[in-house]
C-alpha cells in the first residue's frame, strides 16, 4: 500500500483516509442510500406490489365502527391462541388504508417472527390470490437499515455510516477550492469530469448528506452507544421504562396465566385515548408477566410539518386481569429535552411528516448522495485506469481489477437488483410457499448474477451491458405489468391511482437516463478510440486483465 | 515501536486504534460525563450518547492526524482509564 | 396555497438564485461565450443572487414555521443547485432561457401567494 500515510502533511493523510475509507465503505454505502432512497417510497411501492388486496378489499378502514374493530380483535386473538398461546409477542393489527385485513404477528419463545393475514370479516387466512405475499417496499427499507441481516446488518449499517461521517469530514478538509469550483462541472473530460461530478454532488448536497448520516446513527443510538446505560441500568428495558416514565419491565416469571379477552382492553383503551386503535399487542403472552398495550391510530394531518412528534396514545394493561397500568394521551410529549431532540432527529430522517413533496425531495437527494458515493467509487478505479498507482506491488493489477468488478455490481448490479425485484414480484407464482421469503432470494441471487457478470466481461463492457439492461427493465415494467395483471399505466392514470402511477413513471424516467448514459458511454468510447488508441485505454475496455 | 514493525502491520494497528480504540474513547468520555453532569440520569444518557457520533468521528481523525500506532492507542487508552473509573465509581455510588 | 405550489416556489426562487450567484463568476460567465461583466455588473448579480437566496426561505418558513423550514428551504436549495449545475455544464443556453422561465414562473406563484393571504 502506499506509504504516503506516514509520509506526507495532515491534509496528504486526511486524502489517504478518504480515498481508502471511501473505497471500502462505498460499496456498502452505495446500497443503503440507493435503497434508502427508493424505501422513502414504501408504501407506494407495497401498493404497487399488492395488487390483488385493493381489489379485494372487504372493509373500508376509514368507515369501522368500535364494535367492528372490537369483533377483528377477537378474531385475531382466537387464531393467536391456536398458533401460539405462549411466546414472546403477539400484535393485532387493525385494518388500514393501506392494509385493508387483519394482519396477526408474533414472536415465539425463541422470538423467532411469524406472520399471518386474516380476512376482516371471515376471520379465516387470507387465501393466496387475494394476497400477494411479498415484503413489498419494505424490502429496500429492511436493506437499507439492516441489509436483511437482523441485529448484525443494523451493527455494520452503523460501522459504514460512521465511515460515512469521517469521509465527509475528511472530504471538507482536503477539498482545496470549496468556493471556487463550488459550480464546476466539465463533462467529457474523464478522470477530471469524475472528480467535478463527485464534488458538485458532495458539496452541493452537503447539509442533507451530514444531516441524514447523523440521523441515521441517532434512530439507533441505544444500540450503537449503549455504554453508558449498561453502566447505569441493569438491562436496557429498565431504561426505557424509566425513559418512558412507564411501569418498570417485568421478565417472564414462568407461571402460567391465561391472556383476558383483548376485545375489553380494546375498548377500555379506545376509550381512555379517545379514538380508534390501530394496533394491540401483548408481550409474554400464557405467561403472568404478560402485559397488554393498545396503540392509537396516528393521524397524519396532526404530525405534518411538525418536527416534534405529537404521539397518537398508549395505553398499558395486565392482560391476565384486563387492569390499566399507565397510559399516555395523544398529544402527551415526554418532558425531556434530549429524549425530544433524539425523536427530532428520527423524523428528520424517516422523511413522513410532510406529504409527497417531502418524499420527493428526499428521494432526490438520497439518489444524489449515492450519486456522491459511485462516482467517489469510480474516480477511484478511473485514476488507476490511467495510471496503475502500483498499492499492492505485483498484485496491484489483479487488485484493482477485483475493484472494478465489485463496483460494477455494487453501482449498476444493485440499480438491476432493485428493479429486477419488482419483476420478481410479478413473475414468481402466487401459490409458491413462503413467497414473500423467495422474492427477497431471487433479489439477492439476482445481484449475485450481477457480479458474476461485471467478474466475467471486460470492464467497460460489463458497464454498459448492465446499463443497458437495468434500462430495459425499467422501460418494459410497465408493459410486464399489463400483461401479469392486466392493469397498465394509463388505466392508473385515468383512475388517479397516482400511487401505482408514479412507481411506472419514475422507473421510465430512470430507464431513460440510464439509456442517455448509455449512448454517451458508447460516443465516448468510439471517441477514444479514434482519437487515441493508448495502452491504457485499450488495457481498460479489456478490463486491465 | 513503528521502526520495528512492518508497514502494513503498522497501518492495521493504524486502523484499529482508530475503530477499537476511538468506540473505547468515546464510551469511557460517555460514562464519565454522564456521571458528573447534573441532569436527570435518563436526560443525560440520551444527550450523551447523541453527542457520541461527534467524539467518535473526531477521535478517529485524530490517529490519522497522528498517524503513529503507539501515539495513537496511548492517547485514546490512558484518558480513557481515569475516565471509565472515576464514571463508574460516581455512577456506583450516587 | 397547496404545499406543492409553495415548495416549487421555493425550488424556482432558489434556482435562479443559484444561477445569479454562478454567473457572477468570470469563469462561469465565460460558458456563455459572451463578452465578460465588468465589476460592478457582477457584484450586482451576486448581490441579487444571495438576496434571492434568502427570499427563497421565505415562502417555505411561512408554510412550515422556522424549524421545519429551515430544514426543506436547505433541502429545496441543494436540489436547485444541483438542477441548475448540470442544465448549465450541458445547454448553457437552455440554462438561460430556463432561468428566464423560473424567474417568470416564480414571480407568479409569489403573486398567487400574496393575493391569496391577502397581504
Amino acid at each position: 500500500m502506499e506509504k504516503v500515510l506516514e509520509q506526507g502533511n495532515f491534509r496528504q493523510s486526511m486524502s489517504w483516509l478518504h480515498t481508502w475509507g471511501g473505497l471500502v465503505a462505498g460499496w456498502v454505502l452505495f446500497c443503503i442510500f440507493l435503497t434508502g432512497a427508493i424505501g422513502v417510497f414504501d408504501d407506494d411501492i407495497t401498493h404497487w406490489m399488492n395488487p390483488e388486496q385493493k381489489q379485494t378489499a372487504v372493509v373500508d378502514p376509514a368507515s369501522l365502527t368500535q364494535s367492528e374493530r372490537a369483533a377483528m380483535v377477537e378474531m385475531g386473538q382466537r387464531y393467536l391462541q391456536e398458533v401460539m398461546p405462549e411466546g414472546h409477542f403477539w400484535a393485532i393489527g387493525l385494518p388500514s388504508e393501506d392494509h385493508p385485513v387483519i394482519r396477526l404477528f408474533w414472536q415465539d419463545m425463541q422470538e423467532n417472527p411469524g406472520a399471518q393475514l386474516l380476512d376482516p370479516l371471515k376471520g379465516e387466512p387470507l387465501p393466496a390470490e387475494q394476497n400477494r405475499q411479498t415484503e413489498g417496499g419494505h424490502h429496500f427499507v429492511h436493506m437499507h437499515f439492516e441489509l436483511h441481516a437482523g441485529q448484525a446488518g443494523i451493527w455494520l449499517v452503523g460501522f459504514f455510516t460512521m465511515i460515512m461521517l469521517v469521509a465527509l469530514v475528511s472530504g471538507i478538509i482536503i477539498h482545496r477550492r470549496i468556493f471556487k469550483d463550488f459550480f464546476t462541472l466539465r463533462f467529457s473530460k474523464g478522470q477530471r469530469s469524475w472528480l467535478d461530478a463527485h464534488n458538485v454532488s458532495s458539496v452541493i448536497t452537503l447539509p442533507f448528506q451530514l444531516m441524514i448520516a447523523y440521523t441515521g446513527l441517532a434512530v439507533f443510538v441505544a444500540v450503537y452507544m449503549p455504554a453508558a446505560m449498561y453502566v447505569n441500568y441493569q438491562n436496557p428495558e429498565d431504561f426505557f421504562s424509566e425513559l418512558f416514565e412507564e411501569p418498570p419491565h417485568q421478565a417472564e416469571t414462568g407461571i402460567k396465566a391465561e391472556v383476558v379477552s383483548l376485545t375489553n382492553i380494546l375498548l377500555q383503551g379506545e376509550q381512555l385515548l379517545g379514538r380508534p386503535a390501530s394496533f394491540v399487542t401483548v408481550e409474554h403472552p400464557g405467561d403472568s408477566s404478560a402485559r397488554a398495550r393498545v396503540f392509537g391510530l396516528f393521524d397524519p394531518d396532526e404530525a405534518f410539518g411538525k418536527l416534534v412528534s405529537q404521539g397518537s396514545g398508549r395505553a398499558m394493561f395486565n392482560a391476565t386481569n384486563g387492569q390499566l397500568m399507565h397510559h399516555r394521551m395523544p398529544g402527551q410529549v415526554i418532558d425531556n429535552p434530549a429524549y425530544s431532540a433524539q425523536q427530532i432527529m428520527r423524523r428528520l430522517h424517516f422523511a413522513n411528516y410532510g406529504g409527497y413533496t417531502v418524499r420527493w425531495l428526499y428521494f432526490l437527494l438520497g439518489l444524489a448522495g449515492a450519486v456522491m458515493i459511485a462516482s467517489g467509487s469510480i474516480l477511484f478505479m478511473v485514476k488507476r485506469r490511467q495510471k496503475s498507482l502500483n498499492e499492492f506491488g505485483r498484485q496491484t493489477a489483479r487488485v484493482y481489477r477485483g475493484i472494478e468488478a465489485l463496483n460494477i455490481a455494487a453501482i449498476t448490479g444493485l440499480a438491476i437488483a432493485c428493479i429486477g425485484f419488482f419483476w420478481i414480484n410479478r413473475l414468481l407464482p402466487l401459490d409458491v410457499d413462503i413467497r414473500a421469503v423467495r422474492e427477497i432470494q431471487l433479489f439477492f441471487l439476482l445481484w449475485f448474477g450481477t457480479f458474476l457478470h461485471a467478474v466475467l466481461r471486460p470492464a467497460l463492457s460489463a458497464w454498459r451491458e448492465q446499463l443497458l439492461l437495468f434500462a430495459s427493465l425499467c422501460l418494459l415494467l410497465p408493459i410486464l405489468n399489463w400483461i401479469t395483471t392486466g392493469d397498465q399505466l394509463i388505466s392508473y392514470i385515468v383512475n388517479s391511482d397516482w400511487r401505482a402511477a408514479g412507481v411506472e413513471l419514475a422507473a421510465l424516467l430512470l430507464g431513460l437516463l440510464a439509456l442517455y448514459s448509455v449512448r454517451h458511454l458508447r460516443q465516448r468510447q468510439a471517441r477514444q478510440q479514434a482519437d487515441c488508441p493508448t495502452r491504457a485505454t485499450i488495457q481498460a475496455q479489456r478490463g486491465i486483465s | 515501536m513503528h521502526m520495528t514493525l512492518p508497514y502494513p502491520a503498522r497501518i492495521a494497528l493504524l486502523i484499529l486504534a482508530a475503530i477499537i480504540g476511538g468506540y473505547v474513547f468515546t464510551s469511557a468520555a460517555m460514562i464519565f460525563f454522564s456521571a458528573i453532569l447534573p441532569m436527570s440520569r435518563t436526560g443525560v444518557l440520551v444527550m450523551t450518547a447523541l453527542l457520541s457520533f461527534v467524539v467518535y468521528c473526531a477521535a478517529i481523525i485524530w490517529v490519522f492526524a497522528v498517524r503513529d500506532v503507539g501515539r495513537a492507542w496511548l492517547g485514546l487508552l490512558l484518558p480513557s482509564i481515569p475516565m471509565l473509573v472515576i464514571g463508574i465509581w460516581l455512577t456506583e455510588t450516587v | 396555497m397547496p404545499v406543492f405550489m409553495v415548495m416549487l416556489s421555493g425550488l424556482l426562487i432558489h434556482y435562479l438564485a443559484m444561477g445569479l450567484l454562478s454567473l457572477a463568476m468570470p469563469k462561469h460567465f465565460a460558458q456563455l461565450n459572451l463578452d465578460p461583466l465588468v465589476v460592478s455588473e457582477q457584484r450586482l448579480l451576486r448581490a441579487s443572487g444571495w438576496v434571492l437566496l434568502l427570499a427563497g426561505f421565505y415562502p417555505i418558513i411561512q408554510l412550515w414555521g422556522a424549524a421545519t423550514g429551515t430544514v426543506f428551504g436547505l433541502g429545496l436549495l441543494s436540489l436547485a443547485g444541483l438542477l441548475w449545475i448540470v442544465l448549465f455544464s450541458l445547454r448553457p443556453l437552455i440554462a438561460m432561457v430556463s432561468l428566464a422561465v423560473a424567474a417568470c414562473l416564480g414571480l407568479a406563484l409569489v403573486l398567487i401567494d400574496l393575493f391569496a393571504i391577502g397581504v
